[in-house]
């Protein structure tokens, strides 16, 4: 939610020459928008850092064994490096979408936005159909919600990491959208910047998040 | 810049992107086997290798240094 | 023109919609289920997230993003609408930082009515030993509802004071983020509105600090409560980062960080803390809503092994208290580090003398936020955590004492051989130095261990945290609040009933701070509706009575204050542009501002605070080919 709404409109804004006399006011430069813009963004990555740090310590803190251990619940364990690598394939693709738009590679950009949302939701449904066992038709899950802390963690984490990649991929296909109409060029695409840097955070986060959750401490029997 | 030279630095920008990616997957592995080999599967060695790749994301994906780079972008 | 112009009457049939249409889609789902189709506290809760959504929606803060979705260009309008009266504006969304700091500062102080006037039911109730009128659980919501009120309140003056000041200060034509800034305002309503909501779904009997596991066994009130907190605490975020933002990036050439009126470095320190600790909050409230919706057990001690190892795999509260407190001590500092900036803003001013090291006060604002960070633990001496901790938190928080103290010298040494002048505003910032120290001084007594096993949880706290938030926030605000009325309206105030209010305000607060002491060290819990009438040798109800009276005085006082503003704002006589000779640069334009604030970039050709030095300006307002 405040990630999109940070001022990333300003392509369609003023989109005349630099130095833009209104007759009142001096309007700054397209560059000191974005630069605005981009700082305005990694502060919002700082605070949301203070959220997810919670959520580590939390783990950490909880996650203890009989005799005070670190200790993580048996999970599975081809899921977590299978969505991880999906996540990260996810990111080079962002990338390519950006370098496409700085360097006019119309299609090319097109088509990595597409790879990128399409990565995107295939890391949702990996973490919420494989890994919480959603639809225990199809897969049963490890753990639920209510298995004390060993359940409150891991669907805490994982839950509000799969928000903001919900937020992600949705962010993404209105950036799509709007470079379909055009939207973009390789001097001015804040916005398809602002897309990529969310990506890659939510991704950032995952990274820490993998080992917490699937790899650091000894397994530990949940009994349901 | 001559053309010849401007296709030159795209290219590396692509190259870069890919080489990055691959790093990041080696890593991946990496963390993976450490995680099943004691005695790598200790918490520091863990969250050392996170954070690499955490620099690498912060640096080459997410271009840290244009927030303070008075640079033309 | 009908009501519906006003973007706020929009806002609240949004609200109503959004809590209605929250509600109907919860019970919906359950009849999908196959559940019962009526659970109160799910539908509550889902209707509370939808009927802020609904707010913002209606009140029309959202206008542009949405549009920008669609890739529709939004230029920015100035001015006042143009097809309604131009009064309207303050009722709507509007994008200037002038009319949306009034904004908070008008939604502050009616939030300071309201929870005063709370303060004052329970306050009675408290003037004689036994229960009169109220209950036991109504005692609680009202305590809690006080406190947590209070802090809107407060975070909405800190807002106001920043959004209005801060550009002027530096001479920017806006906040860096307009649209922003607006949606930060209007989170505000249908958050305290939520808040006020929850007395009647139960309430919420723990406290403002709601801790588990209480607050995950009572009333439905909470869940309107974290919502509430949600949203403040949003609107806490993103106005924190548009001022860093805009005080990084929008300053005029020449005018380095250390030639910024000071104000704007308290400024950025609170934005750091606001921008970071909040987080915080949001995430324990958020683990006990979950905790209470769908039984996550982060608070929850029962283990998974049973019988064998009972700890194991089970929830602990004291989890919760690190989490709130990391943002919650910090939240101190983000009360008062805005108002000791108006404090040193204030002085040079009132004493025609420079300020006394300017750079150690600017550094001193950041060196409090990095301590306040490590000091959390204090909170938690009794809570029965690790006993080691007691020590290094201890002492990391007997350091605050230093940058705290370096602001006092230096205030000291701006004052001494000045040549004072005691308008209202001056008093009020001496008022504040005064009562600051009270709080200050006993914040160490608290911080001590062994002081602090006996005094934990008595009204002695209650003393204390009145006694610096009073000092750090709320004179300084008022102090504030006259300084600039002329600015905001062109008009003065009447200052003999400026002076009144102050000398019933602080002699009444003395009373009232150093009562709750005294009956926090007689023995008089916190939190509980009633007590012994023979503590303190049988003297505690004087005690009480003689606290509550000084309470009402206060509440007079601000009344006085408000009715002194409401005369004068149309009618008063027309203040000129600079009545205090002030150097800072909002001084330099003509009162009330105009819609653009400054004709032409400013320069900055001194520095801020050289007053009584002859022929040394600070900044022109000229454009360089004027002069
Ligand atoms: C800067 C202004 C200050 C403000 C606004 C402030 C505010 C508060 C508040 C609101 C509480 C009560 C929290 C609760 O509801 O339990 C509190 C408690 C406390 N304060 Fe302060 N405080 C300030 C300065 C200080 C200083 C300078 C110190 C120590 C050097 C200090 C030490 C403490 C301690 C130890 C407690 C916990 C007491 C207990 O619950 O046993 N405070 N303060
Ligand atoms: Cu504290």
């Amino acid at each position: 939610m405040t990630a999109t709404a940070i001022e990333h409109g300003h392509e369609h804004g003023h989109a005349a020459d630099d130095h833009h006399h209104t007759g009142e006011v001096d309007l700054p430069t397209y560059l000191e928008y974005t630069r605005r813009n981009r700082l305005g963004m990694w502060l919002f990555f700082a605070s949301e850092a203070f959220l997810f740090l919670a959520l580590l310590v939390t783990r950490f803190y909880l996650w203890r064994g009989p005799h005070g251990e670190v200790v993580r619940p048996e999970l599975d364990q081809f899921a977590g490096l299978v969505v991880t690598a999906v996540l990260l394939l996810s990111s080079y693709f962002m990338n390519r979408a950006e370098v496409s738009i700085a360097n006019d590679k119309r299609t090319d950009f097109l088509v990595s936005l597409l790879i990128t949302a399409g990565l995107g939701t295939a890391f949702l449904i990996g973490v919420v159909v494989w890994e919480w066992g959603m639809f225990p038709s199809i897969v049963k899950g490890h753990l639920k919600p209510t298995d004390g802390v060993f359940g409150a963690v891991v669907f805490g984490m994982t839950g509000m990491h799969a928000l903001h990649v919900l937020s992600g991929v949705v962010l993404i296909l209105n950036v799509w959208w709007l470079g379909r109409k055009g939207h973009f060029s390789s001097e001015r695409h804040w916005g398809v910047e602002a897309c990529a840097i969310y990506w890659h955070y939510v991704d950032l986060v995952w990274i820490f998040f993998y080992p917490a959750i699937y790899l650091i401490g000894s397994t530990i029997e949940v009994p349901h | 810049m001559s053309e010849q030279s401007r296709t030159k630095r795209k290219t590396a920008i692509y190259r870069e992107g890919i080489i990055v990616a691959i790093t990041l997957a080696i890593l991946t592995l990496v963390e993976y086997y450490a995680a099943i080999t004691p005695p790598f599967d200790s918490f520091a060695i863990l969250m050392i290798l996170a954070l690499l790749k955490g620099i690498l994301v912060v640096n080459y994906f997410m271009h840290i240094r244009s927030v303070w780079s008075e640079d033309e972008h | 023109m009908s009501l519906f112009t006003l973007g706020i009457a929009r806002g609240l049939v949004g609200q109503v919609l959004g809590m209605v249409i929250g509600m109907l889609l919860t019970c919906a789902v359950r009849i999908l289920l196959g559940w019962e189709a009526w659970a109160a506290e799910p539908a509550w809760t889902v209707g509370a997230v939808c009927s802020i959504i609904g707010f913002l929606l209606g009140v029309g803060s959202l206008d542009d993003w949405l549009k920008w979705t669609k890739g529709i260009p939004t230029p920015l309008h100035h001015g006042p609408p143009v097809d309604k009266p131009a009064w309207t504006r303050y009722f709507s969304v509007d994008y200037n930082h002038k009319v949306i700091g009034v904004q908070y500062t008008v939604w502050g102080i009616l939030l300071l009515m309201v929870g005063g006037t709370v303060a004052m039911i329970f306050r009675t109730e408290l003037a004689r030993s036994g229960l009169q009128f109220l209950g036991l659980d109504l005692y609680n919501s009202f305590i809690g509802m006080h406190g947590m009120i209070m802090i809107f309140a407060i975070l909405l003056g800190v807002g106001g004071m920043g959004n209005y000041l801060v550009p002027l200060m530096i001479g920017a034509e806006d906040m860096a983020f307009p649209r922003l800034n607006a949606l930060g305002f209007w989170f505000n309503v249908p958050g305290s509105i939520l808040l006020l909501l929850s007395l009647f779904v139960g309430g919420w009997d723990a406290g403002w600090t709601a801790y588990p596991p209480l607050s995950a066994r009572g009333p439905i009130g909470y869940q309107l409560f974290f919502l509430g907190v949600f949203a403040i605490g949003l609107s806490s975020i993103v106005g924190s980062l548009n001022l860093l933002v805009t005080i990084l990036r929008m300053r005029p050439a020449g005018m380095s960080l250390f030639r910024m009126p000071i104000f704007c470095w308290a400024v950025f320190a609170t934005s750091l803390l606001q921008l970071t600790a909040t987080q915080l909050i949001g995430t324990s409230f958020l683990m006990v809503s979950v905790q209470r919706a769908i039984g996550m057990g982060f608070f929850d001690p029962r283990g998974i092994l049973g019988e064998v190892s009972p700890m194991v795999g089970g929830g602990d509260p004291v989890l919760f208290q690190h989490l709130f407190w990391f943002y919650s001590h910090p939240a101190v500092y983000i009360f008062v580090l805005p108002g000791l900036g108006i404090v040193s803003e204030l002085l040079p001013v009132f004493s025609r003398k420079p300020l006394f090291g300017y750079k150690w006060i600017a550094l001193s604002s950041l060196a409090i936020g990095i301590v306040g960070f490590i000091v959390w633990g204090h909170h938690m001496f009794v809570s029965g955590y690790n006993d080691i901790l007691r020590i290094p938190f201890m002492y990391a928080t007997l350091l605050v004492a230093i940058p705290t103290g370096v602001k006092f010298f230096s205030w000291l040494g701006t004052i001494w051989g000045g040549k004072i002048h005691f308008d209202t505003p001056m008093l009020f910032v001496l008022g504040a130095i005064s009562v600051f120290l009270i709080g200050g001084l006993t914040g160490p007594i608290l911080a001590t261990v062994p002081t602090d096993f006996p005094l934990h949880d008595s009204y002695f706290v209650v003393g204390h945290f009145h006694a610096t938030m009073f000092g750090g926030f709320v004179f300084p605000f008022f102090a504030a609040l006259y300084y600039w009325f002329p600015k905001v309206t062109g008009r003065m105030y009447n200052e003999t009933l400026g002076k009144i209010h102050f000398f019933i305000m602080t002699p009444a607060f003395w009373v009232q701070t150093l009562g709750q002491m005294g009956v926090g060290v007689m023995g008089m819990r916190r939190r509980i509706a009633d007590y012994d009438p023979t503590l303190g040798a049988g003297q505690i109800e004087n005690w009480q009575l003689a606290v509550t009276i000084a309470g009402f005085a206060i509440a007079f006082g601000v009344l006085l204050m408000l009715w002194n503003f409401f005369q004068n704002a149309e009618v008063g006589v027309a203040a000129g542009d600079n009545p205090w000779r002030s150097r800072s640069p909002e001084w330099q334009i003509p009162s009330p501002i105009p819609e653009h604030s400054f004709p032409a970039p400013l320069r900055v050709v001194g520095e801020p605070y050289d007053y009584g030095l002859a022929d040394s300006g600070y900044v022109t307002t000229a454009s360089p080919g004027d002069d």
